[in-house]
């Protein structure tokens, strides 16, 4: 009983916190403040011009440029891990609410958790030298996560991302090793602030850009965005590639393609590959990875997932050689 | 399974063929809840009025545009929350160039507790505060919230119940009993 008069007492206070007298709409006062709005109710809206290619690109824009997909893009870049946790201030495409009705679907969705594999090159044979399986969680409040595992199943690499605090921790399970660090004040600052919108807007609509298919992807005729200059858009536009970063994980030249169900305007495949230059995650080789997303889940329960994970009193710290 | 109004269509389609009067429905019918999706982002009642009217001074900049006329709440919210996050941005812009005011909380008054709550909100991600909002701010129903969410009772009961979780665990560790 204790539990429903608690729930109870809470309801009252916030009740009485939040509760405000009802505001009538006035559409005298509407009118005038928005003359041109109420002149074409009253005399007629224009006809739209149907326009095939203009529409496919308008959606394209609202399916890039939407927080959703705009997630999308910080996976892709997640490849480089830490790597996405260090953007600088970027040049946003002024932002648009036209495409509303579509972007409506896709902001209801908070959290995601997307399962691929993640493929590593040291040769340049077709066969990876290692298969590995990926797991990423993201929290549009709480962080991010990203997870490496042995084609067995076993978790190799760890990298959360606490965005409260802007805490970075990397593990490393087979190894016992960790590494943890704080994201520069302003960076995290801005992290808190930045929309996923105008990060996927930064790297997937503005400059050279494609749109591709409609393609069979997962039975679904998707729609697909390409980027060629994924690592030049990130240290030209996102102030990426600090020496520590490069010291751990190095992105070289690489490409993304994201595919969309045109249906759903949510992702359905999210594939990149691109060099990684000789550094501490290659064994200081230099590595081709291949990437694919292709599992994705909406809107799932992060509350109790641990974005600063506690560390194991037996694991050491990684030393990053180079660093001081 | 999301939530839709089929009289919002008919009133969509109307309002296109000139007919402002069911505009002028629509309004009525969602401002007030416009209002609180604003406010959940500015924490700022005058301003989430402005927010809510702009917002709909874009709908129907935009109402021939809309493909899927059942589902209006649900997209003037979406509009109202850019408009609102815009606004949010420039209010921070300002604040820093002038280095002026807090953000103000919802009616801050001198009781302690209700301090300690108006911060529990403010501490919400934006999508958990926004259907505490819209619960309490106009005493909306389920039914309701989900017309304006778009999005089923369930998937609101969740939310809800996830946020006041979170709101009872910050008053505790404040020292104070929900």
């Amino acid at each position: 009983m204790k539990r429903k008069d608690d729930t109870d007492r809470l309801d009252d206070m916030l009740a009485q916190h939040l509760r405000r007298e009802p505001a009538p709409f006035n559409p005298e006062q509407w009118a005038q403040r928005f003359p041109e709005e109420a002149r074409l109710l009253h005399l007629g809206f224009p006809r739209p011009v149907p326009n095939r290619r203009t529409q496919l690109m308008q959606i394209g824009r609202c399916i890039v440029t939407s927080r959703h997909t705009g997630l999308v893009g910080a996976a892709a870049v997640v490849l480089m891990a830490v790597a996405f946790l260090f953007p600088g201030r970027h040049g946003i495409v002024p932002e648009s609410i036209a495409w509303a009705d579509v972007q409506e679907a896709i902001e209801q969705v908070h959290t995601f958790r997307v399962t691929g594999t993640r493929n590593c090159f040291f040769s340049q044979s077709e066969t990876p030298t290692y298969k590995m399986g990926l797991e990423k969680l993201f929290s549009f409040s709480h962080g991010y996560i990203d997870r490496t595992f042995t084609e067995d199943g076993r978790l190799m690499i760890e990298l959360a991302y606490d965005l409260q605090t802007g805490t970075v921790t990397v593990l490393f399970p087979t190894r016992k090793l960790y590494f943890r660090t704080q994201a520069p004040q302003v960076l995290h600052e801005e992290t808190q602030q930045v929309t996923f919108r105008e990060f996927g807007e930064s790297l997937f609509v503005s400059g050279d850009y494609r749109m591709i298919g409609p393609n069979d992807v997962q039975g679904i005729q998707a729609v697909g965005f390409e980027i060629s200059d994924l690592h030049s858009r990130l240290k030209a536009k996102l102030g990426l590639g600090g020496r520590l970063v490069d010291l751990f994980f190095s992105f070289g030249p690489a490409c993304a393609r994201m595919w969309v169900n045109p249906k759903t305007c949510l992702p359905l495949q999210l594939e990149a590959e691109g060099k990684v230059n000789p550094c501490l995650v290659t064994g200081y080789r230099e590595m081709t990875l291949r990437e694919i997303d292709d599992r994705w889940q909406f809107e799932v329960d992060l509350d109790d997932t641990p974005f600063l994970p506690a560390i194991p009193e037996d694991y050491q710290e990684l030393a990053l050689p180079g660093a001081s | 399974m999301s939530m839709t109004n089929p009289e919002d269509d008919i009133l969509v389609r109307r309002a296109l063929q000139v007919d402002p009067e069911s505009f002028g429905q629509l309004c009525r019918r969602y401002y007030s809840s416009l209002i609180a999706v604003a406010d959940s982002i500015l924490l700022d009642r005058h301003l989430a009025e402005d927010a809510a009217q702009e917002a709909l001074a874009h709908a129907c900049r935009q109402l021939p545009g809309l493909r899927r006329p059942e589902r209006f709440g649900p997209w003037a919210a979406a509009i109202c929350r850019n408009v609102a996050k815009d606004m949010l941005r420039e209010r921070v812009r300002q604040r820093e160039s002038a280095r002026g005011r807090e953000p103000q909380g919802p009616d801050v008054r001198d009781d302690a507790q209700v301090e300690v709550l108006a911060e529990a909100l403010q501490r919400l991600p934006q999508h958990l505060r926004e259907v505490v909002f819209l619960r309490f701010y106009d005493g909306l129903s389920y039914e309701q919230m989900g017309k304006v969410l778009g999005t089923s009772q369930e998937s609101i009961d969740g939310r809800l119940r996830r946020a006041k979780k979170r709101i009872a665990a910050f008053l505790r560790a404040k020292g104070f009993e929900s």
